[in-house]
C-alpha cells in the first residue's frame, strides 16, 4: 500500500539529508511504529506521505500512485485518504467537540445530513458520546487527543499517521489513546504512528521500523522499542493496557461492530489511486 | 463547501478582525465615493454637452464688402457640404435682433451697439455639432467671411472646469485606493495570522485552495461591498439633497438624472467587491500557504 523506494529528503536549508535512501513497504491494514532519536526522520517520512513535502530523490507511492507526480490542485483528494493525529492536538478553541470533528467534513462539503449522522457516531466510537458540546479547553489532554482521533478518523481515510500522539499525556491516558488506534487499526485502517514512547511499542510487539540520522537501521515484525529487545510491556510508560485513566475508557472502537474493513465499502484504489472522486463519502456511510 | 459552514467561518474572522475591517470599509467608501462622484462629474459633462450641443451653431461673419455673388457662391459651397444640415443667412438687422436678445440682461451693452456695428451672418447647424473645427479651418479666409466661430468652443473653459474636478475626483479616489489596498493587505495579514491553525486543519483534512482561500476573499469582497454600498448611499443622497435641492434652481444648465446616479452606484459597489476581492487574493499568495 505504501512504498518507499531509495527515498532520500534534503530539505533546501538543510545541510544533511533528513531521509537517506529509504526503502520500506507497508501494507494495508498493518500498524507500524516509526522509532528513533528527535531528528532521525521520523515527521519528515510522515510529512512525506501527506505530500506536504516531495522527495528529494526515490520514489513514494501510495496504492501505486507516486505522490510526488500528483498535481497540486488534486492533493487534497489525497489528503482525504490519509488521516492525521499531532502530539498537539490541534484543535479548534472555539468549536465543541462535535463542532471539531464536524469541522473535518464540513470543509471537503460533506452534506449536512451525513454530518449530522456521521459525527455523534463517531464520536461514541472514541469514547466522547454525551461530551459534543463541550468546548476543548473543558477535555482533559487525552479527551482532547481522542477529539482530534475522531477528526482524523470521520472521513474513514485509508490511512491514519500519528505523530507522537501520545507525546503530552500520562502513561494510562497514552494506554488508552493506544487502545484507541488499536481499534482504528482493527477497522483495516492502516496506522503509522511514529513515538518515543517505548513501553507502548514494548506493549504490543508490532512491526517497529527504526530510523537512525534519516536511514532505516531495523525494520522488524513483533519488534520491540529497542533493537535488542524490550521487556514485555512493562516499561517506563507503564503499557500494560490498563484502562485509560482520566479521558475515559471508551476508546474500543474496534469492540463495537464498526470493525471489519469489508463493514465500510473501503474506498480501495479510488480513494488515493484514482484520485478522481471523493472516495471517502461513500465510507463514511459505513460508520459503525 | 457547504454555504451554511462557509457563512459560519466568514462570521467569526468578520467578528475576529471587526476593527480591521471596519477600516477598509470607510478608506474603501471614501475612495469608491471620491470615484462615484467623479463618474457623476463626468455624467454632467455629457449632459450639458448633449442638452446645448443641439442649440449649438457655426457662425460665418461676413464681411460689409461682400458681393451678392460670393455670397451665393459661399452658400453654394455650404449647402454642398456633407458636414452642413443647414445654412441660414441673417442680416444685420436680424443679427442686432438677437444680439439685444443675447445680452438683454446688459442694457449699457446694447446701448452702445447700433445693426451698423454687427456682421450679417450665415448660421450653420452640422450634421456633426462637435465637428465644428474643420468648418473653421475650412472656411476662415475665402473671399467676404470676416470670421468662422464655432459656438462650441465657448463651452470648452465649462468643459474644462468640470473635467477638471472629475480628475481631482479621480485623483483622489486613487489614493484612496491605495490606502483600502494597503489596508486589505493587512487585514489579510491578520486574519491568515489568527486562523492559522484552521486553515492548516483546512489542509490536513483535504480541503481544497478554493475552499481554504473562499472566506478570506469573500470577506475582502463583503468589505469592499459595504464600502460601495456606503459609497453609492452618499451619490444617492448627493442628487436627492444638493443636485435636486440646491442646484436645481440656481443653474440654467441641466443636471445629471437619477440614472447616471444608479449606474455610478452600481459600478462603485461591483467595483468595490471585485476590486478588494481581488486585493485579498493577491495578499492570500503572500500571507497563506496552499
Amino acid at each position: 500500500m505504501i512504498r518507499l523506494d531509495a527515498v532520500t529528503m534534503t530539505y533546501p536549508a538543510g545541510s544533511r539529508p533528513a531521509l537517506r535512501d529509504l526503502t520500506l513497504r507497508i501494507d494495508e491494514g498493518e500498524f507500524v511504529y516509526l522509532v528513533g532519536q528527535s531528528g532521525s526522520g521520523k515527521s519528515t517520512l510522515l510529512r512525506l506521505l501527506l505530500r506536504e513535502e516531495r522527495a528529494t530523490s526515490g520514489l513514494v507511492t501510495l496504492d501505486g500512485v507516486d505522490l510526488a507526480a500528483i498535481p497540486d490542485r488534486k492533493v487534497p483528494l489525497l489528503r482525504r485518504a490519509v488521516g492525521c493525529v499531532f502530539q498537539d492536538f490541534r484543535l479548534l478553541p472555539d468549536r465543541t467537540v462535535a463542532g471539531n470533528v464536524a469541522f473535518a467534513l464540513d470543509v471537503v462539503g460533506r452534506p449536512r445530513h451525513v454530518v449530522r449522522a456521521v459525527v455523534p457516531e463517531v464520536l461514541g466510537l472514541v469514547g466522547l458520546a454525551g461530551k459534543e458540546d463541550r468546548y476543548p479547553d473543558e477535555l482533559s489532554g487525552g479527551e482532547q487527543q481522542r477529539v482530534a482521533i475522531a477528526r482524523a478518523f470521520v472521513s474513514r481515510p485509508r490511512v491514519l499517521l500519528a505523530d507522537e500522539p501520545t507525546g503530552n499525556l500520562d502513561p494510562a491516558t497514552s494506554e488508552g489513546i493506544m487502545r484507541l488506534l488499536d481499534a482504528v487499526n482493527r477497522t483495516g485502517t492502516t496506522v503509522v504512528m511514529a513515538t518515543h514512547n517505548a513501553g507502548l511499542v514494548d506493549a504490543r510487539r508490532r512491526r517497529v521500523i527504526e530510523l537512525v540520522d534519516g536511514a532505516c537501521v531495523r525494520d522488524e515484525h513483533g519488534g520491540a522499542y529497542e533493537a535488542d529487545g524490550g521487556d514485555d510491556g512493562d516499561g517506563p510508560s507503564g503499557g500494560d493496557g490498563g484502562d485509560a485513566g482520566d479521558d475515559g475508557d471508551g476508546g474500543d472502537a474496534g469492540d463495537d461492530g464498526s470493525n471489519g474493513t469489508n463493514a465500510r465499502g473501503r474506498a480501495g484504489v479510488a480513494g488515493v489511486g484514482g484520485l478522481g472522486g471523493a472516495a471517502p463519502a461513500g465510507a463514511v456511510g459505513g460508520v459503525g | 463547501m457547504r454555504i451554511g459552514p462557509l457563512l459560519a467561518i466568514l462570521g467569526a474572522g468578520l467578528r475576529r478582525n471587526l476593527a480591521v475591517t471596519s477600516a477598509v470599509v470607510i478608506t474603501a467608501a471614501v475612495c469608491l465615493g471620491m470615484l462615484g462622484a467623479g463618474l457623476l462629474l463626468r455624467a454632467e459633462v455629457h449632459t450639458v454637452d448633449g442638452y446645448l450641443v443641439d442649440q449649438l451653431e457655426v457662425v460665418i461673419d461676413l464681411t460689409d464688402d461682400i458681393t451678392a455673388a460670393q455670397r451665393a457662391a459661399l452658400t453654394d459651397d455650404l449647402k454642398s457640404d456633407p458636414a452642413v444640415l443647414a445654412v441660414r443667412y441673417e442680416d444685420k438687422r436680424q443679427v442686432y435682433e438677437r444680439f439685444k436678445r443675447d445680452f438683454r440682461s446688459s442694457p449699457d451693452v446694447v446701448a452702445g451697439v447700433g445693426p451698423a456695428d454687427l456682421p450679417a451672418a450665415l448660421r450653420l447647424r452640422l450634421v456633426d455639432p462637435r465637428a465644428g473645427d474643420a468648418i473653421v479651418v475650412g472656411y476662415t479666409g475665402r473671399d467676404g467671411v470676416e470670421a468662422v466661430r464655432d459656438q462650441r468652443a465657448l463651452l470648452r473653459p465649462l468643459y474644462r472646469v468640470l473635467d477638471g474636478f472629475s480628475v481631482a475626483a479621480f485623483t483622489l479616489a486613487a489614493v484612496q485606493a491605495a490606502a483600502s489596498g494597503a489596508l486589505i493587505y493587512t487585514m489579510i495579514r491578520v486574519s491568515a495570522h489568527a486562523r492559522r491553525r484552521e486553515t492548516a486543519i483546512m489542509r490536513l483534512v483535504g480541503a481544497t485552495n478554493m475552499t481554504i482561500r473562499a472566506p478570506f476573499v469573500l470577506e475582502c469582497a463583503l468589505s469592499g461591498l459595504a464600502g460601495g454600498m456606503i459609497a453609492a448611499a452618499a451619490l444617492v443622497a448627493l442628487k436627492a439633497f444638493l443636485v435636486d435641492g440646491r442646484f436645481a434652481h440656481q443653474t440654467t444648465f441641466p443636471l445629471f438624472g437619477w440614472e447616471a446616479v444608479w449606474v455610478s452606484g452600481g459600478a462603485v459597489m461591483a467595483l468595490g467587491a471585485l476590486a478588494a476581492a481581488a486585493m485579498g487574493s493577491l495578499a492570500l499568495h503572500r500571507h497563506l500557504r496552499a
